[in-house]
């Protein structure tokens, strides 16, 4: 297991080089530039625009931009970025418990009330009680998020004044528990939307494929109650493919990050993206989307890991 | 065990209502919201509102611009003129007298050194300086005393009493020591001459600014801290605004009008700005070289129409590029919308109705291409408008929209206003409150030296511009910017459609609120800003 | 004759057949079993044979109650079974075992194979610890694996090996009857003898009752002491295995075993080919449901639903010909 996780890893660097080149290609065929911006503003010469372009190395050929990019990484330097020329380590850095925080949040939403309605929503199929499960995940799969977010602003924050509409925390309070969940409610609960409904669904039709098995009506035929049969029998089996699914969805809560942090004006990473990809602050832009590789990358080792453990079918060496 | 659960769901419930109540603001502060954050305190480094939002609290200047567009001394003791002998009689040399007993925050002296310091950290090549122009200008910065200023400037350049406006003197003795000024942490926590320092800047989130205690004018600022809060999403800062989660919502979308209007505990404000919406023409095209083309499409533009549908009848109707009550030619009047007139001017001009409606010269259709950033719903509905009302009169009108980036982009990136690859593009520029328009119309500014990306050439206006620039005696310059923009009245480059009014609302328990639209902003008199 | 263990009356399985999305429908019935009657003696072999989908599988099941029946009664020693508790029926389970066909989608694949012939062990109270163990590798060894093997998963085994621990399983509880739900039917055909002789040498050892479901005559001529042949839900003929293979009344097993390939190429034979599909069960045709497929049906066939009746001693068939 050890040498499969450490060949793996050893994999994965070719492989987050490549998808760094790509990303970094794909940026530069996004139409405009950096410099657009500055454009907007009539008193700048096209000498201005000379200058700046010099001075943020965007007058040198793409593939050594790429290669310098990559060869200060590989130092640990990340770039600086070219609208605030703050070091990007320390942008992301920055941002990432925030976004850790509300993506762990969600996860745990997803997985308490999403895995359970699921395995209800299977155990009772077809009942009143399914339809209505079944209903609400595809309101909730198919809810936009944007329209979501400001209902429960207006619900919560406006007609009930119980929590606040955006932000993290209190401006004026240091830190406090409460204060950080009450501002946690409303972005967790429209992140974990998407994924809630779409475990819900993962766990019912693979519970619904275990329960249809031969060795269900084994552990059936064994004389097992009712509840040691779903719990000991199908829900373990079950259970591997979700755990799979989840832990390889998980990188895919960051991309939801992006839409619900500008929503919640939540100082996370996706925020932190989504004003880079205004201004095509290219380090920045490079510098989090490396981090999403990694994540992806990660977890997807993360997800054959588990699959190892809990399938006897599976083994690594 | 139910009883419990409900005891505790009870318990959580008032916890959560007493919270939301505790959380009311406490006397002294403001949470002033902007869409963006800022990248930094630096105004010379980036070029966004919010930036210079900040800056303004934290920096300071030799001259402010006030509500009424006008200069007024800030750390100068007058606004130098022909008159009291601060510009020289050839404009070549200006002179400032500062004023004394200035601090800077850290409790430092502020002298002439730091006007001549900043000066040569403009100039320096290794900065990344958004913006030299005026600052090119000067040859030489002496400095007599430690109160006197005196600028020697390489030709006459009527616009350097802007270049001095705002926030804009750095510290020689904090920066002179930097060993990169472009990632200083100057940058993002300057020290300054405004009547705030930052307090507290959590990223993504908001900053906090608290008085400055060595400000210069005694007895200011009133309010104890100023929270500058970003929401990107408009939605979300309406109902911020409604929970009074903040205090002033700025620049709002003119679709949230009436909304905001209906909250009874804030003040909405329209102010005039800078900005100019207009539909540049592409003299360039073969088919818009022809003046008369030109003058048809705006005779068959319907601005009540567009101010109505598009802009609630909010924006008032520009005639020129010349915003400022000072500036703005007064004889100039809109052009009337009349098709009939557009069909004359088309007629004369070669392009016959076909029996299909269009119209056509020499077996070509006229046909026609506008563009603007996507997205953008009123420049949207107004190509739409266009379209229709120019079928009328025989002009097949083509919608084809691009991301922002590419079409703002630069020459060499492909953009598609520098690179000429369209006839009509609607978009807005900002002008500062000085008439100067070099970069637009000047025909040596064509992209990639400039942005004169209509592609006009008008040797009259050429040297209209360039002897304008000269000109200290403001009514002769002024005669001459009216000249300019009669000939663009007639010429039409482009058709100016209307002034930017920005819509702010504040919480109306704020007193002093004075309302900038220039690039001064709202927050130009913060020091004044009090609660009732 | 051995007294009777299991007795069958009349005992019928419908799957309704619904429409809509909340509000439902039941539009038509699919017939698995219907009015099926027969009784299972003690020690004996019953084999049950039949097309895909004519609903043996399904009359197992039921039987089991691993499917609730629609109507009818199940004796088994004297008692009816079908109205017992859920937890009567959970004790019962372990007098009544069922192996199934697929041996791979029948073992938990999460579970070691010692947990999983220990397991009925355990829910029963018969054994625990160290006495577990022990029970599970005689178990094994008695179907012919090693106690070591305990301690694998399902996937390192073959099928014929998992069939065999699938048996072990059964075996576990000391079951009086098996339902052997067609338990060869996924193997190859050399294994298929093996595990056919493995269960008929634990039936002479443990003095097991089997009911033997399989779908070709070839099969369960070889273990069964007497025979039941089922069409459509229900049976047609139930005789000894002898008197069936001599003198079969029912055309459809008259078809049923020409089919059978002989080993001697001497011996000439007529084939008998069905012509067409199984009808569906969801409306089986009316009267006889044979008659469609029938070479000697008659216009009565088709009308009246023949009498189960008793030909020979102990020679049931339902047919209009056989009179």
């Amino acid at each position: 297991m050890g040498r499969y996780i450490f060949r793996r890893i050893l994999q994965a660097i070719p492989l987050l080089i490549i998808i760094t080149i790509v990303v970094f290609a794909l940026m530069q065929l996004a139409p405009g530039g950096p410099l657009a911006l500055y454009k907007q503003n009539p008193k700048v010469t096209g000498e201005d625009l000379a200058r700046i372009s010099r001075n943020l190395g965007l007058d040198k050929p793409v593939p050594i931009q790429y290669f310098n990019w990559l060869k200060r990484l590989v130092t640990g330097d990340w770039g600086t970025s070219f609208s605030s020329s703050r070091p990007v380590l320390e942008l992301i850095k920055e941002r990432m418990a925030a976004t850790f925080t509300l993506m762990f949040s969600s996860f745990v939403i997803s997985l308490l009330i999403g895995l359970p309605i699921g395995i209800l929503s299977a155990l009772k199929r077809y009942s009143i009680v399914d339809y209505i499960v079944t209903f609400f995940s595809f309101f909730g799969l198919s809810m936009p998020v944007f329209w979501f977010a400001l209902m429960l602003q207006l619900l919560f924050g406006l007609k009930l004044g119980w929590l606040p509409t955006a932000g993290m925390k209190d401006p004026f309070i240091d830190f406090e528990l409460w204060d950080r969940v009450r501002h946690l409610i409303l972005p967790a609960a429209v992140l974990s939307l998407t994924s809630l409904a779409s475990w819900s669904r993962f766990m019912r039709s693979s519970l619904l494929e275990v329960i249809g098995q031969d060795y269900i009506r084994t552990a059936r035929a064994k004389g097992l109650s009712e509840g040691k049969v779903i719990r000991k029998h199908a829900l373990k089996n079950a259970l591997i493919p979700v755990v799979t699914i989840i832990a390889i969805a998980i990188p895919g809560l960051f991309s939801g990050a992006v839409i619900t942090e500008t929503v919640f004006a939540w100082p996370g990473m996706g925020r932190l993206y989504f004003d880079s990809l205004g201004r095509l602050d290219y380090p920045v832009l490079m510098g989090v989307l490396t981090v999403t590789a990694f994540l992806v990358v990660i977890f997807n080792l993360v997800a054959d890991i588990i699959y190892g453990i809990l399938d006897p079918r599976i083994s690594y060496d | 065990m139910r009883r419990l659960v409900t005891l505790v769901f009870v318990a959580a419930l008032v916890v959560v209502m007493a919270a939301s109540f505790s959380v009311s603001a406490a006397g002294g502060r403001v949470i002033v919201m902007n869409q963006q954050e800022p990248n930094m305190i630096n105004p010379y480094l980036d070029s966004m509102q919010a930036t210079f939002d900040v800056s303004q609290l934290t920096w300071g200047g030799m001259l402010e611009l006030d509500e009424k567009w006008e200069l007024i001394p800030s750390l100068a003791l007058e606004v130098p003129s022909l008159q009291n002998g601060g510009i020289s009689k050839d404009g070549l040399t200006y002179t400032w007298k500062l004023r004394k007993d200035v601090k800077w925050s850290d409790g430092a002296p502020f002298t002439s050194e730091d006007i001549k310091f900043t000066w040569e950290y403009i100039m320096n090549d290794n900065l990344n300086v958004v913006s030299r122009t005026g600052f090119e200008e000067i040859t030489a910065i002496e400095t007599p005393d430690k109160y006197t200023v005196v600028m020697k400037l390489k030709q006459i350049h009527v616009p350097m009493l802007y270049v001095w406006t705002g926030p804009t003197i750095v510290p020689k003795h904090i920066l002179s020591k930097s060993k990169n000024l472009n990632e200083d942490s100057f940058n993002m926590n300057p020290v300054g001459l405004g009547p705030y320092v930052l307090d507290k800047w959590e990223h993504g989130s908001y900053l906090i600014f608290k008085k400055n205690p060595n400000y210069w004018r005694k007895g200011y600022p009133k309010l104890d801290q100023i929270v500058y809060k970003p929401i990107p999403d408009e939605n979300t800062a309406f109902t911020q605004l409604a929970t009074k989660e903040i205090d002033v919502y700025q620049t709002f979308p003119t679709n949230q009008y009436k909304q905001v209007k209906a909250l009874t505990h804030v003040n909405v404000t329209e102010t005039a700005s800078t900005y100019w919406e207009h539909i540049n023409i592409n003299c360039k095209s073969p088919l818009l070289t022809d003046v008369r083309v030109r003058q048809a499409l705006r005779y068959a533009t319907d601005l009540k129409k567009l101010q109505e549908t598009v802009y609630e009848g909010l924006w008032p109707v520009a005639v020129s590029d010349q915003g400022s009550p000072f500036w703005k030619n007064a004889k100039l009047k809109p052009y009337q919308f009349d098709l009939k007139k557009a069909g004359q001017l088309l007629d004369q001009a070669g392009w016959k109705l076909g029996n299909d409606g269009m119209r056509y010269k020499n077996g070509k259709k006229l046909t026609l291409v506008i563009s603007t950033t996507a997205g953008r719903i009123p420049r949207e509905m107004t190509e739409q408008i266009l379209q229709q009302d120019w079928k009328k009169i025989g002009v097949d009108l083509v919608i084809k929209n691009y991301d922002a980036g590419k079409f703002f982009a630069t020459y060499d990136e492909g953009g598609i206003l520098d690179t000429g690859d369209y006839d009509l593009a609607v978009f807005a520029w900002g002008s500062s409150p000085d008439p100067d328009n070099y970069t637009l119309w000047h025909s040596a500014q064509f992209p990639p030296a400039g942005q004169n990306n209509v592609f006009w050439s008008n040797k009259r206006v050429d040297e209209l511009i360039i002897t304008s620039r000269k000109e200290l005696d403001v009514n002769k310059r002024k005669a001459m910017i009216d000249e300019i923009q009669q000939i663009m009245w007639e010429e039409v480059p482009m058709i100016p459609t209307f002034y930017w009014v920005n819509l702010d609302a504040f919480n109306k328990n704020i007193k002093n609120i004075k309302p900038n639209g220039t690039s001064s902003g709202n927050l130009w008199n913060a020091y004044e800003w009090e609660l009732k | 004759m051995a007294e009777v263990l299991l007795e069958v009356k009349n005992l019928t399985k419908h799957f309704p057949i619904t429409r809509g999305i909340i509000f439902q429908k039941v539009v038509g019935l699919n017939k698995a079993v219907d009015d099926v009657s027969f009784e299972i003696h003690r020690g004996e072999t019953l084999g049950l044979v039949g097309e895909s989908g004519c609903g043996k599988s399904t009359l197992g099941r039921t039987i089991l109650r691993l499917l609730e029946a629609t109507s009818g009664e199940v004796w088994f020693e004297g008692r009816e079974i079908l109205g017992l508790s859920y937890h009567e029926m959970r004790e019962l389970r372990r007098d009544m075992q069922i192996i199934f066909q697929d041996p791979y989608a029948s073992l938990n694949p999460r579970m070691t194979v010692g947990d999983i012939i220990g397991e009925p062990l355990l829910i029963h109270n018969l054994a625990t610890g160290k006495a577990l163990e022990q029970r599970v590798k005689e178990l094994l060894n008695v179907v012919g694996l090693s106690g070591q093997h305990a301690r694998r998963y399902p996937h390192e085994f073959s099928g014929g090996q998992r069939q065999r621990i699938g048996v072990a399983r059964a075996l576990a509880v000391n079951p009086k009857i098996i339902i052997c739900d067609e338990p060869v039917s996924a193997l190859d055909v050399s294994i298929q003898a093996q595990v056919i002789n493995l269960l008929q040498d634990l039936q002479k050892e443990f003095g097991l009752t089997y009911l033997f479901i399989a779908h070709d005559l070839a099969v369960v001529k070889h273990i069964s002491d007497r025979v039941a042949v089922m069409y459509l839900g229900q049976i047609v003929e139930l005789t000894t295995k002898g008197e069936l293979y001599d003198n079969p009344l029912h055309p459809y097993t008259k078809a049923l075993l020409s089919a059978i390939p002989i080993p001697n190429p001497e011996v000439k034979r007529d084939r008998i080919l069905l012509e067409g599909d199984v009808p569906s069960p969801i409306n089986p045709p009316p009267g006889c449901h044979f008659h469609t497929r029938c070479r000697y049906a008659r216009p009565e066939c088709s009308e009246a639903v023949p009498e189960w009746k008793e030909v020979n001693p102990g020679h049931f068939v339902a047919c209009h010909l056989v009179k």
